[in-house]
């Protein structure tokens, strides 16, 4: 019988104050590299605008100065252009951040390339263009969803655990998403559609996780601490799940891994917005959820 | 374990089941694009029982229209979407995109989703333009059967117009005699009669010529009620036929220059075999009238108590200049069909019974109310007030899509591997046990899907990973909690079963919050939200499934009655 962890007893929650610390300290770092940075790096999905991906027959990387200039004549603002892939230089995305209403932009901007660089064909792999309106509705639907969505939770856990564990449920998810949000703030990735939906997986993903150790708490000291202390218990309870939360961790990073590794560009931003979650929602756990509860137990014990 | 055969049946039922409704969408993923296309294009009804790919992962174009109804009344805002919808429709359908998918949002937005288009600039222009919505004379059975037999002469190879007086003649004859058939047979439609005439027309051509496609054209066109119809998977040919320019110039030099071919909009089901048919309407090309002549129009009942009493109808009121002109066109034409025409679509061809003047007329015949509300929608669209504008567009092109879905699939493959390689050197037998659990797991959510001819989308991928971690861990806890049992010295037997148990809470509980969760974003959750909510509901259902019952079966039939366990 292989088994990687045999009866620890790791004192996970010695280590809190740090990693809460930790924590706090990096959230810091993500929101003044977001400022520094001029805001979060929203695509067009959220903040309106045009976004083309486009791949031409020959390099293009000496004209993208003319591309610039080119779509920058046209009254819609300068357009940021990236070049995508490693090897040819011959695909640009370009992003123009205005969206007037009514106006043609995607056409204007085939009409330019079609000028300013006559002679180098190009095939328009991805258009994305989305009117200012929209963009604040998907914005606003989604924090909606995700309000009704903590109030079922703290509702659920709080019957069948006891409000404290619902508290303690409900935070370390914010701590997840605010350092996955960081992580792509401090490297300016882009925060797509798809971004809302692996949010929300990592919720799922940070929650099970949590449950599964509450659960297991919950049963510890059905009958009362008995002479042991809340932390023993707590300790004691995460270190009985370890062999189960590493390996359920690490068969879900096997995909996400791959996806990252092998995925097209626009799964990605997606399989690392993952990544970064599974592995953050296991750390919340010990580090931030149960910690949460222990400083609950202390002021209005949970269990005796 | 008691009835332990009931369970196994169960199971194999499950299993089963699943395999039977992944079949048509493992069947149609295996054939080629080419051949995907011809069915998406000619038996979309055959797509209904399939798992799509969403636009993200296929490509594709995806338009939100809104209509600007600043400039309308309450009323006319009312049913402006309706109208604009109507329009929209029939523009898609002329472009013969594959499985169009249109809804309307709200009272002013219209989402419209093209899968796999290739041209996403025409499409954008056809969408968009104004509507045109026209009045034109159908010609007579006998210029329409001229006109077939023409074509078919071009069409076969014979150009002389010796040929084409004969087929003309010949045409003419049959044509008559095809009249008297169907009045025998009160306007039946015995469609071998009537198309037996056509064979020699062309035939004597036909045996000259070793490259005709000898009867190619009429064989196509075929009769029903007396009107010709075609069957929609060959109207793509008729099409191309009819473009062909020594058909329009064979066309010229018989006189018949200023008609055209349009089709009608209703699918009309043939009794003896599955495909649907279409009209095709022989029409004068100049409109007698404008859609902008039309005031208003209405679907309402007949109350006259004459032979039409109690039926649907549409009544129409047209302005001055439009009243004007419809009185000559019915006073010159009667007992002629007018076709209402919506950018060359013939919506409905009725036949003018007799002159009428004063601006208000009512088309009569065998509709159902529906249809006199969409047949009077469609007269209203003509006068479409209000500017229709793109607000958002969404363009994957077929080739990054396409890249999209082959590393993904690579990457999906590599990561399942991983993990069973893991859980079977991890756990064993009792790995193998949770690999089965976990596929039957993914089977049942892609079969529900496909069964609803649901759609896959990059958030719906999400959904997937996140199931497949969560039935990982719902049987890794169990086994975590046997390996405990075991380790505290009790019988594999006991320890299997206080395994479940003691890890059934946690395993609930987890779970149904995820599931709570799952309903309250299918309730609040828009597009992608609801996407992923949609497969995380089905799959934690699924998963308590397999992991309780399915995984527990296996693992209590394998190993109860032996000493030691393979975890």
């Amino acid at each position: 019988m292989l088994q990687i962890f045999k009866n620890t007893k790791y004192d996970f929650l010695g280590y809190s104050k740090l990693a809460i610390g930790l924590s706090l300290a990096f959230i810091g770092a993500s929101i003044i590299m977001l400022i520094l940075n001029g805001g979060f790096n929203m695509s067009v999905d959220f903040a309106g605008g045009t976004t083309m991906q486009i791949k031409f027959d020959q390099p293009v990387r000496d004209q993208l100065p003319a591309i610039r200039a080119g779509i920058g004549d046209q009254g819609f603002g300068q357009p940021e252009i990236k070049t995508i892939g490693l090897a040819d230089n011959n695909e640009i995305q370009i992003t123009v951040r205005t969206q007037p209403e009514g106006v043609d932009v995607e056409g204007a901007i085939r009409s330019v390339l079609g000028s300013a660089l006559a002679g180098n064909n190009f095939t328009v792999l991805r258009v994305e263009s989305v009117g200012p309106k929209i963009g604040g509705e998907l914005t606003r639907d989604a924090v909606i969803a995700s309000i009704f969505a903590l109030l079922a939770i703290l509702l659920y856990v709080s019957i069948r655990f006891k409000p404290s564990f619902a508290v303690a449920s409900v935070i370390p998810l914010f701590h997840d998403v605010l350092i996955t949000l960081g992580i792509f703030a401090i490297f300016r990735l882009e925060l797509t559609l798809p971004f809302v939906a692996a949010v929300l997986t990592i919720i799922g993903y940070s929650l099970n996780d949590t449950i599964v150790v509450f659960d297991r708490l919950r049963e510890n000291s059905k009958n009362g601490l008995r002479g042991r202390t809340f932390r023993e218990v707590a300790n004691g309870s995460i270190n009985q799940t370890l062999s189960r939360t590493i390996i359920t961790t690490v068969t879900s990073l096997f995909s996400l891994v791959a996806l990252y590794v092998l995925g097209s560009d626009a799964i990605k931003d997606f399989a690392l917005a993952l990544t970064i979650g599974v592995v953050v929602g296991t750390y919340s756990t010990p580090f931030i959820a149960v910690p949460i509860l222990e400083w609950w137990h202390k002021k209005w014990p949970i269990v005796k | 374990m008691k009835n332990a055969g009931l369970r196994f049946g169960i199971v194999i039922a499950v299993l089963a089941l699943t395999v039977w409704l992944l079949v048509p969408s493992i069947q149609f993923y295996a054939l080629s694009e080419a051949e995907q296309e011809n069915i998406r294009r000619d038996t979309p009804h055959k797509l209904k029982r399939i798992l799509n790919l969403g636009l993200d992962l296929q490509g594709g174009m995806r338009l939100v229209l809104e209509i600007d109804g600043s400039k309308l009344d309450d009323d006319a805002r009312k049913d402006a979407i309706d109208r604009a919808y109507a329009i929209i429709e029939n523009r898609i359908n002329q472009l013969g995109v594959a499985e169009p998918i249109l809804q309307k949002q709200g009272r002013d937005r219209i989402i419209v989703e093209l899968p796999g288009i290739k041209d996403e600039k025409v499409a954008k222009e056809v969408i968009g333009k104004t509507a045109q919505l026209e009045f034109n004379l159908v010609r007579d059975d006998a210029d329409r059967e001229r006109a077939l037999a023409i074509i078919e002469a071009t069409v076969s190879g014979g150009k002389s117009p010796d040929d084409e007086a004969k087929s003309a003649e010949a045409a003419e004859a049959k044509d008559q005699a095809n009249q008297e058939l169907a009045d025998k047979l009160f306007g039946g439609s015995d469609t071998t009669a009537a198309d037996s005439g056509s064979a020699p027309a062309g035939g004597d051509d036909a045996l000259n010529d070793p490259f005709s496609a000898a009867g190619t054209f009429r064989s196509l066109i075929e009769m029903m009620g007396g009107m010709t119809v075609v069957k929609n998977e060959s109207r793509a040919r008729v099409n191309e036929i009819l473009r062909r320019d020594d058909v329009r110039r064979a066309l010229d030099r018989a006189g018949l220059g200023g008609n055209s071919f349009l089709w009608g909009y209703e699918d009309l089901p043939a009794s003896n075999s599955s495909s649907t048919y279409k009209y095709l309407y022989y029409v004068k090309s100049a409109p007698e009238m404008k859609g902008d002549v039309i005031k208003n129009a209405m679907a309402t009942i007949d109350q006259s108590g004459g032979m039409n009493a109690g039926r649907a109808k549409v009544d129409f009121e047209l302005n001055a200049a439009g009243a004007r002109s419809f009185t000559r066109v019915t006073s010159h034409n009667l007992h002629k069909q007018l076709s209402i025409v919506l950018d060359s679509t013939v919506y409905s061809a009725p036949r003018i019974q007799s002159r009428i003047s004063g601006g208000r007329a009512e088309i009569t015949g065998s509709f159902t109310m529906e249809e006199a509300k969409a047949l009077s929608i469609i007269l209203r669209a003509g006068a479409l007030p209000a500017p229709v504008n793109i607000i958002e567009e969404r363009t994957v092109g077929p080739s990054l899509g396409q890249d999209a879905i082959e590393k993904g699939i690579l990457a999906m493959l590599i990561g399942t591997a991983l993990i069973i390689v893991f859980m079977i050197i991890y756990y064993q037998i009792s790995g193998i046990i949770v690999l089965f659990a976990l596929f039957l797991n993914m089977l049942i959510v892609l079969a529900t899907m496909a069964a609803f001819g649901a759609t896959l989308t990059l958030p719906g991928i999400a959904g997937l990973i996140l199931l497949i971690s969560m039935g990982t861990d719902a049987n890794v806890l169990i086994f975590e909690r046997i390996r405990e049992e075991l380790a505290q010295g009790r019988t594999v037997r006991s320890a299997i079963e206080q395994g479940y148990q003691n890890a059934l809470s946690a395993i609930l509980d987890a779970n149904l919050t995820s599931i709570v969760v799952g309903f309250i974003l299918m309730w609040k959750g828009t597009g992608p939200i609801r996407g992923f909510a949609v497969i995380l509901v089905i799959g934690i259902t699924a998963s308590l499934f397999t992991a309780l019952f399915v995984s527990k079966l296996l693992m209590t039939s394998t190993f109860q009655k032996r000493a030691k366990i393979s975890i």
